[in-house]
């Protein structure tokens, strides 16, 4: 057991490592961003003067060993555009970034799961035929046509909801409406048939012919077994909403993580791009872990 | 010695070949299958069906509203955009776009995630760690950003899309394939061909992969409709096919601005989306269940 | 069923005459252990599943040699040694008199060609991709090299010899019931005209009434082309009826090797004589006192010191948990592995059924 976890986490390492090895490389290819800071005018000297300030001199593996030494200290570097330490940037813009998704997640366990267990426990039925039509649609419609098609209905027609920026339930609802719909549209999917695997099974069987009350089978039998894939599945989801908060973020006007990312790329701001991408990275590495270890602790099988 | 009951096997004649038709074919959502035909034929034939010129516009005549409205007429049956062109012309170019980059795509990413599941599969040891670490990383980056990175390396364009959807895409398959492979492996006949003395180049080409292929349709058929998503996400954000190219993405994050006078602009596109990525996961999910059971956990 | 022409010959040579070795295969002292994973404290040797310590044994020409024992008697790990899909930790296959793992760098066709198998489960025994003709013809195609119109003649021979109409050749596995599935296997298995054919449980999966048709194949088979058999079984009854000599294997090691008919009149090892107690007899005129086993089969990984059955044993005497006994002949083509039985060949008589512990 403990050789589990012990590999797992040099896995997770490696991996950690990997991904700030190719984002650094990919945004060096990308682009040069003295270009967009000094006017046209500016002589070869000048610019390598500011080069040299923002520490993007020199071969690229001097480049990646001072970031790499930095970041293991929690220094990333000073933002290009802004000129503040861009891990600072990222972890201000973060609280709002996990607030959306929390409020996503919400939205996923409380109606995506509900109504996919109760799709599987009484398949056919009414919940289950109109649940599996959303689902379907759900993991058809792109997020930034939900996220407008939201805001024209919900907001410029109806005038429920505020159209963009930060704030407390009003502004949150739609930009998490939009984030969330195919992470819904999947647990709704996934729990129900986790639930009918589950039930057309031999001890769940055998718990009926026993006579066992109806509810009982469902809640100990059932439901506990069915946990372990939805745990997995809702595990992933919540990591991958951090990642598509970019597209919700952009169009609501959400002052998070995602934004700055797109507006980082755009400026080719280099660190930020290296901390955002880093933060991103450890919290679904992280994630993954956790699921995983919870994994092998609920499901004996699993330990070796 | 007796020979069994011959039980199973009905002649091949070729009234039975129109049963066996009928029973592949069984369950099928026929009107998912249609509208997919139709997008497709319309899609390929786009130069020749389409009744307007996509890139032309007229702007006396722009923002015209969809036929069934006030002022809407014939000639424009779906309405014109800000710069006058017709939009059933638009959608139908959009459609070649986005089924081509579609398909193109998910052949590169499903090609990668083979080759790279054969090997993870077969050889195991610090390959199988080594293929697993990629695929690690590749799902913890955001694919957004680095398409956005890869977008801003290469030129603007389909290709382009298509190349980074493809070389972002691989990872689910590889995952799920190696698990095949692996599973393979395990099975009798594969022992019987080392007994039988086959080769490696055998074994891969004659063995594993022709018994993956039934995963990998149904694998590929459930990221069809994510892949052409993503392009369209890609579009809208301007990555993908520039104007005046049309690519239905891009028609929405063009016609954006209007929204509030011009609603077709916005909601046509977006249907368009819908419909399309619909029907494929309609048939996709039919595929599964007719293929492949065991993947019914994905997605 | 008419008889057919002989199978043409295989490419393998005769063993030379300097060689007096008339046996197929043969075993000698064959070890494989197989070490688990490395803990945490990766300087600290693994312990190592002991599957098989030192067996031997060697089949003739011809023969069919049943082996038994329990899930855990290293069964399957002699068939797939015995294969070349493993390689023995010490100790020796050998074919023909070679080295088998010299022949598959030297001369893999001979051997390919010469050894074969057959396993359980038929389903899992055919690719499900390939036809049945493309399965059957396999190794007529890498091995003897046949061809197109030969080829199909060659395979349409073989189905027919195995009871299946050669109109069956382009249709997929999955189209069969499972009978006709084994049977297909067992074409695949005589095409090269193999010296010896491992068969591993080849009945256990089908439904009882096609069992004994399948068997009857077999030993139709082997009449008209004289292959050996290696019959791996966890049922007696029919490595019984089916085997000319009988080997017993108990945690790795052999415990009683004798002739078939041998073993259901004078089995000596107390094992054996538990496993043949536990065959039901219908006939209760001929039944015995029965005598069932007690406990489990041990742990590979700490196999029980001295004779290794000497904690199920129920006549074990304190030798028999100190030293392991020799596997000897103590009559002629009758080799045991105990201590009580005597040089004259006399079985230890077990203590009556009330003095017996109860599990």
């Amino acid at each position: 057991m403990a050789r589990y976890f012990v590999t797992r986490m040099l896995q997770a390492g490696i991996t950690l490592w990997l991904v700030t090895v190719l984002v650094f490389v990919l945004v060096r290819l990308s682009g040069d961003p003295i270009q967009l800071l000094v006017s046209p005018e500016a002589t070869t000297a000048e610019i390598e003067l500011v080069r040299q300030n923002y520490g993007l001199d020199g071969p690229w593996l001097d480049q990646y060993v001072t970031f790499l030494t930095g970041a293991l200290q929690g220094d990333f570097g000073s933002s290009i555009r802004f000129k503040e330490p861009a891990m600072e940037l990222v972890l201000e813009r973060l609280p709002a970034t996990i607030k959306l998704a929390a409020a996503g997640m919400a939205l996923t366990i409380g109606f995506g799961l509900t109504v996919g267990v109760i799709s599987g426990l009484r398949p056919s039925g009414f919940v289950d035929r109109v649940g599996s039509m959303i689902a379907l649609l759900g993991q058809a419609v792109p997020a930034f046509w939900l996220a407008i098609m939201l805001i024209l209905v919900f907001s410029v027609q109806l005038g429920w909801f505020p159209t963009s920026g930060y704030g407390g339930f009003m502004h949150m609802i739609l930009p998490a409406i939009a984030l969330s719909h195919f992470s819904t549209a999947a647990l709704m999917r996934l729990s129900r048939s986790a639930i009918l695997d589950v039930t057309g099974s031999d001890y769940v069987r055998l718990a009926h012919l026993k006579g066992v009350h109806p509810f009982r089978v469902a809640t100990r039998h059932v439901l506990r077994n069915a946990a372990i894939p939805i745990v997995t599945l809702a595990s992933v989801q919540l990591i991958g909403m951090l990642n598509g908060a970019i597209v919700t973020e952009t169009i609501f006007a959400w002052p998070g993580v995602g934004r700055l990312m797109i507006d980082s790329v755009n400026a080719r701001d280099f660190p930020v791009i290296q901390a955002g991408v880093f933060v991103t990275a450890v919290m679904f590495i992280a994630g993954n872990l956790i699921v995983d270890f919870t994994y092998a602790l609920l499901d004996p099988r699993i330990r070796y | 010695m007796a020979i069994e009951e011959t039980i199973l096997v009905p002649p091949r004649t070729s009234r039975n070949y129109v049963l066996m038709a009928r029973e592949v074919f069984r369950g099928v959502p026929i009107p998912a299958l249609l509208f997919l035909v139709l997008i497709l034929v319309v899609g390929m034939a786009a130069p020749w069906v389409a009744p307007h010129d996509p890139r032309a516009g007229d702007l006396a005549r722009s923002l015209l509203p969809p036929v069934w409205s006030a002022e809407g007429t014939w000639t424009y049956p779906l309405g014109t955009d800000q710069q006058g062109r017709d939009i059933l012309s638009r959608l139908i170019a959009g459609a070649r776009v986005s089924l081509l980059v579609g398909f193109t795509a998910v052949g590169v990413s499903g090609s990668i995630g083979l080759l790279l599941a054969l090997v993870a599969g077969f050889y195991g040891g610090w390959a199988d760690a080594v293929v697993g670490r990629l695929i690690d990383v590749m799902l913890a980056l955001p694919f957004l950003l680095i398409a956005l990175v890869l977008a801003t390396i290469l030129e603007p364009g389909v290709r382009t899309v298509i190349i980074v959807l493809g070389l972002t895409g691989w990872a689910t398959y590889a995952r799920i394939l190696r698990g095949e492979v692996l599973r393979i492996r395990s099975q009798d006949y594969l022992k019987l061909a080392r007994v039988g003395g086959c080769s490696t180049t055998r074994i891969l080409f004659k063995y594993i992969t022709p018994n993956l292929t039934n995963t990998f349709v149904v694998l590929a058929s459930l990221q069809l409709g994510v892949t052409i998503l993503s392009e369209a996400t890609l579009s809208f954000l301007g990555i993908g096919v520039r104007a005046p190219e049309a690519a239905w993405g891009l028609m929405l994050s063009e016609g954006r601005q209007y929204i509030t006078f011009a609603w077709w602009l916005v909601v046509l596109p977006g249907v368009a989306i819908v419909l399309t990525v619909l029907s494929i996961n309609m048939l996709g999910d039919w595929l599964r269940v007719r293929l492949d059971p065991r993947l019914r956990q994905v997605g | 069923m008419p008889p057919t022409e002989a199978l043409p010959a295989a490419t393998t040579t005769e063993p030379s005459s300097a060689e007096p070795d008339v046996s197929v295969i043969s075993v000698h002292d064959l070890v494989k252990h197989f070490p688990l994973q490395r803990g945490l404290r990766f300087w600290v040797e693994p312990p190592t599943v002991r599957a098989l310590d030192g067996v031997s044994f060697s089949i003739a020409r011809g023969q069919t040699y049943g082996l038994v024992g329990e899930s855990g008697s290293g069964k399957s790990t002699i068939a797939n040694l015995l294969l070349g899909l493993e390689t023995p930790t010490s100790g020796e296959v050998l074919f023909s008199g070679q080295p088998v793992q010299r022949l598959l760098k030297s001369d893999a066709r001979t051997y390919r060609t010469g050894v074969q198998a057959v396993f359980q489960n038929p389903n899992a025994s055919l690719n499900p991709r390939m036809r049945v003709a493309e399965i059957v013809g396999e190794l007529l195609q890498l091995h003897l090299k046949l061809k197109g119109e030969a080829r199909t003649r060659r395979v349409a021979e073989l189905l027919t010899l195995v009871g299946l109409p050669p109109t069956y050749a382009q249709r997929f596995p999955h189209e069969f019931s499972g009978g006709q599935q084994q049977r297909i296997a067992i074409a695949r298995a005589i095409s090269t005209n193999p010296r010896l054919i491992v068969l591993d449980e080849p009945v256990s999966a089908l439904d009882v009434s096609i069992r004994a048709q399948v068997l009857n194949l077999l030993s139709d088979l082997q009449q008209q082309f004289g292959m050996s058999y290696l019959l791996i079984a966890h049922d007696l009854a029919v490595v019984q009826r089916v085997s000319d000599v009988v080997g017993v294997l108990y945690l790795g090691k052999m415990v009683e090797e004798c002739a078939s008919e041998e073993l259901t009149e004078n089995p000596l090892h107390p094992y054996t004589r538990a496993l043949l107690d536990s065959v039901p007899i219908p006939d209760p005129a001929r039944r015995r006192e029965r005598q069932p086993i007690q406990g489990e089969i041990g742990s590979a990984l700490n196999p029980p010191s001295g004779c290794r059955f000497h904690p199920r044993c129920p006549v074990a005497i304190d030798r028999c948990s100190v030293e392991e006994p020799p596997l000897i002949e103590v009559l002629p083509g009758h080799r045991v592995a105990c201590h009580l039985v005597d040089a004259t060949g006399v079985a230890p008589e077990p203590p009556l059924p009330e003095t017996a512990e109860v599990a």
